[in-house]
């Protein structure tokens, strides 16, 4: 058994992880300095620094090291760390969400694992072990498991005194295991294909543009002004368009598809890396989930604290008959790690997913809200006309007045995307369930059981109001979801259900 | 034994509870700190009426003017639609003028609730209640413009009805 209410360090080959990060920070500074490094006098003074910083990259690593400790006391999780800046972080162990373990490049080739330890309270700062290894850290895991689970059965017993003699925390647990869902080759590769590609590609160039200038840098003071060449063409293209003619056709014809193969290939890197190995398991009350080819990630969802279940698809998965799971669980704010996607999730799957975390299956709909689609339509037609209407002026200003059209045809075809968007998407609620369907061609079921529900939101703006329309917000503690351009009078009774249902709930919600 | 049968129209509604107004004060409140944050702003209209030709002054005096009447408006509009509900489990919150909200949180789903006051909240004898829920902050609830002794009291009994439900 593990014993851990002294102070405890992590493994010492946190130093050597601690060390990894600090020497990040001294190549960029020595590129900094071999740069900077022009005259003599200047260099003396640079070497000086470099000494100062190398030293201190050497050291700091030791000090973090020696400076990092952990203990339970009085079923308190305590993380001390720092030396100069001392901070203390406190967390009651019944507080205590989740306990994940992950590992990325660094601690991987250390064969260290880091243990992140999740809150749902809104304010409360994460914590999290960086060097454990891994044997020590799933003992860690486990106990603090036990250890959460005496005191939330010790509360529970003082509360009710009638039930305090019957109630005994079980010792020994059985443990069961099932995989639920593993990702094949074929899959992983499905899944590579099918991502946003708009997105990847975009990512992509963010990348290319922001390093463009040091890539460019870098590479003439080796070579030499090699972009020269290239920057004589652009001018000219841009002074005499004719005289290029179809090379700028070719040019752009080039350059698009060399976008699409990049998006496509960016994609399923991405979607490898991320995805490699995907294994969902269930154990007892939890999923665990573990995955990634560089940056392991493994994962532990307990059932009870799922709050929202989401399936996302899009054209290309269409196709292919599949969709994206995302699991949401309580959490507290902007911290997404915890959430977990299930990549290639086909629809037996999705009715297993549905029917092993919630138990149940959605029914005939009681109640069904339909937003109104013209107003979707205006919205981001207005919206599109922000950008759309100085075009048309810069362009019948200077009488191009066949330009006009792309912009008018942009905005109708904005428009028409948002009537569509209205259309296909609704609010239904059954006995057990809230169940969004939102959008057209990247369409999403957004499914959470009613008594989940922390909070219930009407909003409108007043330009809306004349209409009787207003927008539904559902708050959980896994986040919150809206439709907007509801019935008014639909959404208040909505509300009141949805209130009186969640008053009288006494199941566990969190 | 008693159980009632319950007809769906006799389930408690929210509209037809009687939203509770704030005091007259935080009008004044909130009239006066509007004010107050546009002031500063005459300085450099008398500094542009030194250095600048006189249509120029006289433009930026006329669109603060305009903003500050604008302001005091929506402040003034907006406490006439602020109001609260204390139900037997749940509270009801509206608040917003040109973007209205409404919401409820059933006590069984607060996490914890504080009471705040800054300086000039202090001078009005007026100060804020925050409700926490779980997760993010997206369903907190702060009440600001409340009475000393109402938000007290309101604590209070969330706090009971929360401890009920722990």
């Amino acid at each position: 058994m593990l014993d851990i209410a002294q102070p405890t360090r992590q493994s010492k080959l946190s130093i050597l992880l601690y060390f990894f990060k600090g020497v990040k920070g001294l190549v960029a500074f020595a590129f900094f300095a071999l740069f900077s490094m022009r005259s003599w006098t200047n260099s003396m003074a640079i070497v000086a620094v470099s000494l100062l910083v190398t030293l201190v990259t050497l050291v700091s690593p030791v000090l973090q090291y020696v400076f990092f400790t952990f203990h339970v006391e009085n079923d308190e999780l305590i993380i001390q760390k720092g030396w100069l800046f001392k901070e203390r972080k406190s967390i009651p162990v019944e507080r205590i969400q989740s306990i994940n373990i992950t590992q990325n490049v660094g601690q991987r080739i250390l064969g260290i694992v880091a243990v992140e330890i999740d809150t749902a309270g809104s304010k409360a700062k994460e914590l999290e072990i960086p060097g454990l290894n891994r044997h020590f850290a799933e003992q860690l895991k486990s106990l603090l498991g036990k250890k959460k689970s005496q005191a939330v059965s010790y509360t529970s017993t003082e509360d009710n005194d009638v039930t305090a003699t019957a109630q005994e925390v079980p010792v020994a647990q059985k443990s069961t295991s099932r995989t639920v869902f593993q990702l094949n080759i074929i899959d992983l590769l499905k899944v590579g294909v099918t991502q946003n590609h708009l997105r990847s590609g975009g990512l992509a160039l963010g990348v290319v543009i922001g390093f463009w200038y040091k890539i460019k840098d870098a590479v003439e003071s080796f070579y030499g002004n090699i972009f020269e060449s290239v920057e004589v063409d652009v001018e000219q293209v841009v002074k005499a368009p004719e005289a290029l003619g179809n090379r700028v056709l070719v040019f752009i014809g080039i350059g698009l598809l060399a976008f699409l193969i990049v998006s496509v290939l960016v994609s399923i890197v991405m979607a490898v890396n991320k995805f490699y190995d995907y294994k969902m398991e269930l154990k007892d009350d939890y999923l665990e989930i573990t995955m990634g080819l560089f940056n392991k990630k493994e994962i532990k969802i307990p059932l009870s604290k799922i709050q929202i279940l989401e399936f996302h698809s899009n054209p290309l998965r269409k196709l292919l008959d599949f969709k994206t799971a995302r699991i949401y669980q309580a959490q507290s704010q902007n911290k997404n790690e915890s959430n977990v996607e299930v990549p290639a999730c086909h629809n037996a799957l999705q009715r297993e997913l549905q029917q092993l975390i919630f138990k149940k299956t959605i029914e005939k709909p009681q109640k069904e809200l339909l937003p109104n689609p013209w107003s979707h339509a205006r919205l981001d037609m207005y919206i599109t006309s922000l950008f759309g209407l100085p075009l048309i002026a810069v362009a019948s200003y200077f009488e191009y007045y066949w330009a006009v059209l792309i912009p008018v045809l942009f905005i109708i075809f904005i428009g028409f995307m948002g009537y569509k968007y209205g259309r296909k998407s609704k609010v239904i609620r059954d006995d057990d369930f809230i169940v969004f369907y939102k959008g057209w061609l990247f369409n999403s079921v957004i499914v959470s059981p009613v008594y989940k529900t922390q909070a219930v939101e009407k909003w409108r703006s007043i330009f809306i109001k004349r209409r009787g329309e207003a927008h539904l917000q559902v708050h959980t503690a896994g986040g919150t979801r809206q439709l907007k351009y509801l019935k008014e009078g639909e959404i208040n009774s909505m509300q009141n259900d949805i209130n009186n249902i969640v008053m009288r709930s006494e199941l566990s919600w969190m | 034994m008693t159980n009632e049968q319950i007809l769906s129209q006799s389930l408690p509604v929210i509209e037809q509870s009687e939203f509770e107004k704030h005091p007259k004060r935080f009008l004044n409140k909130k009239l006066i700190a509007k004010f107050v944050f546009f002031a500063p702003l005459l300085i450099g209209i008398v500094v542009l009426f030194i250095y600048t030709e006189q249509w120029m002054g006289w433009s930026a005096l006329a669109a603060w003017f305009v903003l500050l009447l604008a302001s005091l408006f929506v402040s003034y509009k907006e406490f006439f639609v602020r109001g609260y509900v204390l139900r037997e489990f749940d509270i009801t919150y509206r608040h917003g003028w040109l973007f209205h909200h409404q919401i409820t949180i059933p006590f069984n789903r607060i996490q914890h609730t504080e009471i705040n006051h800054g300086p000039i909240d202090r001078f009005f004898s007026l100060c804020e209640l925050e409700i926490y829920t779980a997760g993010g902050s997206a369903s907190d609830l702060s009440i600001s413009g409340l009475d000393p002794q109402d938000a007290t009291a309101i604590k209070e009994f969330i706090s009971e009805k929360t401890a009920q439900h722990a």
